[in-house]
């Protein structure tokens, strides 16, 4: 009996130790107060020109490093540097899609250094940390990189980024999220510090209905909701009840587990005890694979419109199984942005940084990284053009400015307390290198037009 | 009796938590070092190494139960679990889905203890008629009970993916966040944590050097040796079983309590089966059944990582364009070494120091 305890408690112990993930930190950075002289770059009524720049932690007068992460930054030897922060999931649930949101998040500064930086300094986001979609390891990867940064090029997930809030409000952190939580439009809930673009859940739950109603030669009668409860779920369940409540449709279930213990059989069961007319997942790509199979295995095949999180290009490559019902016109994903092919300024200049880069994909996650960005551009530059590039200063060019993103999003004007409500309406299609075809660009539904933006978060 | 110094005239000397001179140089040398520690390592190292040092608290405790008494649990992490979450919610703050009480470290950093020591004298009944697979296999269901629990009592975890904050560290009104003035020098909360989990650690090894060389540790050596035996000794196992899970416990729960303060927030799947098989991996690593062998596998658990991430970012453009990360890389490397010591040197850490210290004692005959 010894022995063998002894042997058992050696192997559990061995695998244990190889898979246990520890994190660490970045080279440090020294950081240096200097005065420059300002170059007019942004036309924004927020902040007032000012002679010369403050800087603070995560701004040094040195250049930022020739490349991070084996990507070339494309930073200007001759300007000083800010430094991102960057909170992705490379071991979670998001794993699959971190590389393609980083490489096009460090795709955008490669090119927005190139074409001038910011003002008199180039931008450099710093090697990312894992966070594992875990908000524990969230606020363990914030607090190894919170010393070095000026703000965060990314915080993936809604709860994770709740979790790091009041240490990122002592910092005066700003920071572009990777989710669409209708909180980051009002201060009272992200006090002025995350950096929000494209539309919430919530609006692209609204105008999901709206949409089917208006568009689907379909009866829609009664509906279910499917999601994560804590995460974007709440959100976008709350605006489709908003949407069937004015519509009067029927809301026949809502299945909101939380994200470790959602079950797919019994999202299945669902459909099949109760089936509806159409169903609004808001789920991971795996799950959503998993439900439509079963789903379609016990003969259903309502309509389905995903959340821009369930869906996956791969469902409709050569090869995959459910590539047919995914083109089958019962499905429909939603998204805040036009998908990679599209035709605006922004999107072409996507794509040629993203060639002479050597990238093949044309994954939507590699939109999401790059137009995430836009808008923490705008109040860089905001910050820049008002003299402070301390973190104070670039929380409050947070509070009050335009942002605009080369036609891929609507111009914002952040610190509004206010929402953007048009979303975009893709059907899956393997012809395509993004694996979705626009049906719907910018569409704001009548619930999401007649809603009170400014009542504050939906959920 | 100076330059005899494994001569002892009375038993009470022989038995000193520090019989000899040497030893009591050196603790006192490596009490100054690790204090002087906090004004020479950088953010990054006093993280790991106050981490290092609740771990081994923690590795400690599993090592009364498991080292000394013979008794196998898979569950250590539970109690750390429930350490930390007895903390959270009585020095907490409550927000809108989860209690906090705000109260003094005072309060809650014992009772975090004595909690976790009271859940853990519940399962001493089945330790008494269990042993060795059967026990570990009670104790292994014992952590998906633990797990479940933490991830659905949402009022005081928060819930599964979401987590919440820790007990704010605040002693006798003294709030750590604010720091701490010594003339010029401004002690952050991460250094003052640190400071404090030294002396926690402190005070926790002594006491575990403490029931050694008492009559309860002899009984849990016994017991450990041949359970029959020592109740035919006279020993009573169901006293001496449940004291030995209860001061585990009590050791996990004040570790857990003060471990996820260094960040802040804890989400309830950290406490998995994992987390568990960890201190069982910290202390073979270290040395089974010996005072220093935790507190050797907790430093090199939690500084081994470090060590590795250190030499790879020296190492200019190491692992660019290379298959893994330097994550993954961290990750096998630590692998390989916890084979190669489990291979080569089965006592552990300890055995290592234990060779090298005979050798220098032995010094010129050392063979």
């Amino acid at each position: 009996m010894k022995p063998l305890r002894k042997q058992g408690i050696i192997i559990f112990s061995i695998l244990a130790l190889v898979l246990a993930a520890c994190g660490g930190g970045t080279a440090e950075e020294t950081v240096e107060a200097t005065s420059e002289t300002v170059v007019e770059t942004l036309d924004s009524p927020a902040v007032t020109t000012a002679s010369s720049v403050k800087t603070g932690v995560g701004v040094t007068a040195e250049p930022c490093p020739e490349a991070v992460g084996g990507v070339p930054t494309g930073a200007d030897p001759t300007k000083g540097c800010i430094y991102l922060g960057m909170l992705n999931d490379y071991t979670g649930p998001y794993a699959a899609v971190a590389p393609a949101l980083e490489t096009a998040q460090r795709a955008f500064w490669l090119w927005a250094n190139t074409a001038g930086g910011i003002g008199e300094y180039s931008v450099a986001i710093v090697e990312g940390g894992d966070t594992s979609y875990n908000p524990q390891k969230h606020l363990e990867v914030y607090n190894s990189q919170r010393d070095k940064v000026a703000a965060l090029a990314m915080s993936l997930g809604t709860p994770q980024t709740l979790f790091i809030l009041d240490e990122m409000d002592k910092d005066s952190m700003v920071g572009a999220p990777m989710s669409w939580y209708s909180g980051w439009s009002y201060k009272s809930v992200d006090k002025g510090l995350v950096v929000e673009f494209g539309s919430a859940y919530c609006a692209d739950g609204m105008n999901a209905l709206d949409w089917a109603l208006a568009s689907l030669p379909v009866d829609i009668k009664t509906i279910g909701i499917m999601g994560f409860a804590g995460d974007y779920g709440n959100d976008w369940a709350a605006g489709i009840q908003v949407a069937a409540a004015k519509n009067g449709i029927e809301v026949a279930w809502e299945y909101l587990p939380p994200t470790l213990e959602f079950d797919v059989a019994q999202a299945v069961g669902l459909m099949v005890t109760k089936p509806v007319d159409a169903y609004f997942p808001a789920v991971g790509p795996t799950q959503m694979a998993q439900v439509a199979g079963g789903a379609f295995q016990q003969g259903l095949t309502p309509i389905a419109m995903m959340a821009a999180p369930s869906y996956n290009d791969a469902f409709v490559k050569e090869g995959f199984p459910l590539k047919a019902l995914f083109e089958s016109g019962a499905m429909y994903s939603m998204a805040w942005v036009a998908p990679y092919e599209a035709d605006t300024t922004a999107h072409q200049t996507m794509r040629a940084t993203l060639a002479q880069m050597g990238v093949e994909s044309a994954s939507s996650f590699l939109v999401a990284g790059w137009s995430s960005q836009y808008h923490l551009k705008g109040v860089l530059e905001a910050a820049y053009k008002g003299g402070d590039l301390t973190r104070e200063g670039i929380r409050r060019a947070a509070a009050n400015v335009y942002v605009e993103s080369d036609g891929m999003m609507q111009t914002r004007e952040l610190g509004q307390n206010r929402a953007d409500n048009d979303s975009y309406i893709n059907i899956p299609d393997g012809s395509i290198a993004s694996g979705a075809r626009l049906l719907a660009p910018s569409y704001v539904g009548p619930t999401a037009e007649s809603y009170d933006w400014t009542s504050g978060p939906c959920a | 009796m100076r330059g005899r110094p494994n001569l002892y005239i009375n038993y009470k000397k022989e038995t000193a938590i520090l019989s000899t001179n040497t030893q009591k140089i050196w603790f006192v040398f490596m009490i100054v070092f690790s204090i002087a520690m906090v004004f020479i390592a950088t953010d990054y190292w006093i993280l790991l190494l106050t981490t290092a040092f609740l771990i081994a608290v923690a590795s400690w405790g599993l090592n009364i139960v498991s080292g000394f008494a013979g008794q196998i649990s898979l569950a250590h992490g539970v109690f750390v679990g429930i350490g930390t979450y007895t903390g959270a919610v009585l020095g907490g703050v409550a927000t809108d889905y989860v209690v906090g009480y705000e109260l003094d470290m005072i309060i809650w950093l014992p009772l975090s203890g004595l909690f976790a020591s009271l859940l853990g004298l519940l399962i001493a009944p089945i330790a008494v008629r269990l042993k060795g697979l059967n026990l570990g296999l009670v104790t292994l269901a014992l952590v998906f009970i633990g797990s479940h629990l933490f991830s659905n009592l949402k009022t005081f975890t928060g819930g599964a993916g979401l987590g919440r904050k820790t007990a704010k560290v605040v002693l006798f009104g003294f709030q750590f966040d604010d720091g701490f003035n010594i003339g010029n020098v401004i002690l952050e909360k991460n250094q003052l944590l640190y400071l404090f989990s030294l002396l926690v650690c402190i005070l926790c090894g002594l006491g575990v050097k403490n029931i050694t060389r008492s009559k309860t540790g002899r009984a849990y050596s016994a017991i450990r040796d041949r359970d029959i035996a020592a109740e035919a000794i006279g020993i009573n196992l169901f006293k001496f079983k449940s004291s030995a899970f209860a001061l585990s416990s009590f050791y996990a729960g004040i570790a857990g309590s003060l471990l996820f303060t260094v960040s802040g927030g804890v989400e309830p799947g950290t406490f998995n089966l994992l987390y568990s098989i960890t201190f069982v991996a910290i202390v073979i690593i270290g040395g089974v059944g010996t005072v220093l062998g935790p507190l050797f596998g907790a430093l090199f658990f939690s500084l081994l990582p470090g060590t590795i991430q250190t030499v790879i970012h020296s190492l200019e453009n190491f692992g660019q364009g290379f298959a893994l990360s330097s994550g993954q890389i961290e990750r096998v490397i630590f692998g390989l070494f916890i084979i190669i010591f489990l291979i080569f040197e089965p006592r552990g850490l300890w055995g290592i120091w234990f060779r090298l210290r005979n050798y220098f004692k032995a010094w010129p005959f050392s063979y």
